[in-house]
């Protein structure tokens, strides 16, 4: 009686305007104050998703990690740092470059770094490679979440992860209403929850407190580009992004404290 | 999103369920479950027990005081005594009691005390907020108003609140039982998960999971009585039923004993971390 709801075909509907509006050519764009906000937060939520792996005894120092839509390394720094070896997957070029000057900034030797899609990666080729295959802030960009969720299985022997912001739509909820946009919002996290579990994948779960440091620049760029993906921002735009985000810093810092959460799941025990 | 009210559902999955059951057997229901459960949750040296005090390494310590509602047989209190400062358990069934006691005696535990009362009976503001660990194991199933008695779960919380659901299904060879009994009936529904989990969330709260594997094993003997007294819920256990069970359990045992694998899911959150309720 509890299955009343199809999460995954309502994920579908929910995503997949979202994300086609979120290319590869959006992200090249975004990788400039992306990268500003993840060194700007000393690689705060990666580093926190490392430590629930390791509190929950699961992260080994031979482990190899898969990271799916790196970034600038938000995921793939923290985790390199810990482990053997770290492939991230990353689709835009500006991300990329990004993430080899801050690994080669922290003297980081062990990621190789895949310049592609995830969906079009050729997962046989990658069938039981990683101990850990992560999957953080990216889920969305996915409508046909089932089938990369078989993939993320294919390609672990070990475990595989979700990492998304909860509720995180409130937090940007109000800057929409000043801009009269209205993008769908979706909890990503309660939806993942419930795809996994109609899929007899029965996840464990860690909610934690992130906070997202930023130089005010890198959130006024990062507000026109979010604007950017419904219509052209203009001056009046331009303004009210301004008044926000200098109403919200401190010391030329925009700071925003927020939740993610971390389900986990063996995938050798899934039923996929 | 289609809206889904979780209480609404609890209560429908709640009354479907009592629609089936021929009976209420009350308490005396789990006086009489006491010997097989006790054998049950002893299996491994309190191994479900041993689980769940393990996924909750990150909030219990030595200083901790426990609520535990619907102690069983002492499920938690053997293994938690252990770890804590004390543990209370509520247990309305007087042969739980019993089992408690003689369990604890023979693992040397003192630190418990135990009300012997319904958990629905009891007054919270003699208790709250006292304990920094409320908890309670498969027990919600059997309240109505699912929310209200979360609540009264959290009131009497200072710290956190935990629930262990069942997340396990009905084996195939138990469906077939099933059948083979009642016939056409649709058996009832106890789950619990994820339900809990999306009540919890969309009213605010943040829980995490722990999703936990064990064993259970009892006696050829225990298992058949066990059976017996779930069916009775349900129908007159006839002598041709009795020997339907007697021929399952005899079938799925062996060396005398009877084994399942059980999942269970840990639920635990903190009570003072909570959102406005999700729109």
């Amino acid at each position: 009686m509890q299955d009343i709801i199809n999460w995954e075909r309502e994920w579908e509907e929910k995503t997949i305007d979202t994300s086609k509006v979120s290319g590869t050519d959006y992200w090249n764009k975004r990788a400039e104050d992306y990268a500003n906000y993840i060194k700007t937060s000393d690689y705060n939520h990666g580093r926190k998703i490392r430590a629930i792996f390791e509190n929950a005894d699961i992260l080994k120092p031979e482990f190899e990690v898969l990271d799916i839509a790196a970034g600038p390394g938000s995921v793939s720094i923290p985790f390199a740092e810990a482990v053997n070896k770290v492939t991230s997957i990353e689709p835009a070029i500006e991300m990329v470059k990004h993430l080899i000057k801050n690994a080669q900034e922290r003297g980081i030797e062990n990621i190789e770094v895949i310049n592609k899609k995830w969906e079009e990666v050729n997962e046989a080729e990658f069938e039981k490679k990683f101990d850990l295959v992560v999957c953080s802030h990216a889920s969305w960009q996915f409508p046909n979440i089932g089938e990369q969720l078989i993939r993320m299985n294919r390609v672990s022997r070990g475990y595989c992860c979700f990492a998304n912001g909860v509720k995180s739509n409130d937090e940007f909820g109000e800057m929409y209403r000043k801009l009269g946009i209205n993008p769908e919002s979706l909890d990503h996290f309660i939806y993942l929850f419930n795809i996994l579990y109609q899929r007899g994948i029965l996840a464990n779960v860690r909610i934690f407190d992130v906070v997202m440091r930023r130089s005010v620049n890198s959130a006024i760029s990062m507000w026109e580009l979010l604007l950017s993906k419904y219509r052209e921002p203009v001056d009046r735009d331009k303004e009210i992004i301004r008044k926000h985000v200098y109403d919200n810093s401190d010391n030329g810092i925009y700071e925003k404290k927020s939740k993610m959460a971390v389900m986990w799941w063996k995938a050798a025990a899934s039923n996929n | 999103m289609q809206k889904v009210d979780w209480e609404v559902l609890w209560k429908k999955i709640y009354e479907e369920r009592k629609k089936v059951e021929s009976k209420d057997p009350g308490i005396e229901y789990w006086d009489k479950r006491a010997e097989d459960f006790s054998e049950s949750r002893r299996t491994n040296d309190y191994e479900y027990g041993r689980k769940v005090l393990k996924a909750l390494y990150e909030i219990i310590n030595s200083d901790s005081e426990v609520l535990d509602i619907g102690a069983g047989p002492g499920t938690f209190v053997i293994p938690f005594a252990k770890k804590v400062k004390k543990i209370t358990a509520v247990e309305p069934s007087k042969e739980m009691v019993g089992r408690i006691r003689k369990n604890a005696q023979e693992e040397g535990v003192e630190n418990f005390e135990i009300i012997s009362k319904v958990w629905q009976e009891i007054s919270i503001s003699d208790h709250a907020p006292k304990y920094n660990l409320v908890i309670s194991s498969i027990v919600l199933w059997m309240f109505e108003n699912i929310w209200e008695e979360l609540e009264r779960m959290e009131q009497a919380s200072k710290e956190y609140c935990c629930v262990v659901t069942g997340a396990g299904e009905w084996n195939g060879e138990e469906q077939k039982l099933w059948h083979k009994i009642m016939g056409d009936v649709q058996k009832p529904d106890y789950s619990e998960f994820p339900l809990i989990y999306n009540l919890l969330y969309s009213k605010g709260r943040y829980p995490n999971v722990d999703i936990i594997h064990y064993d259970s094993v009892r006696s050829i003997e225990n298992k058949i009585r066990h059976r017996k007294l779930f069916f009775e819920k349900y129908i007159e256990v006839t002598p041709d039923i009795e020997q339907m069970i007697e021929d399952h359990v005899l079938a799925k045992s062996k060396g005398g004993k009877y084994r399942e694998e059980g999942r269970a899911a840990v639920i635990w959150w903190n009570v003072q971390e909570t959102e406005e309720e999700v729109k």
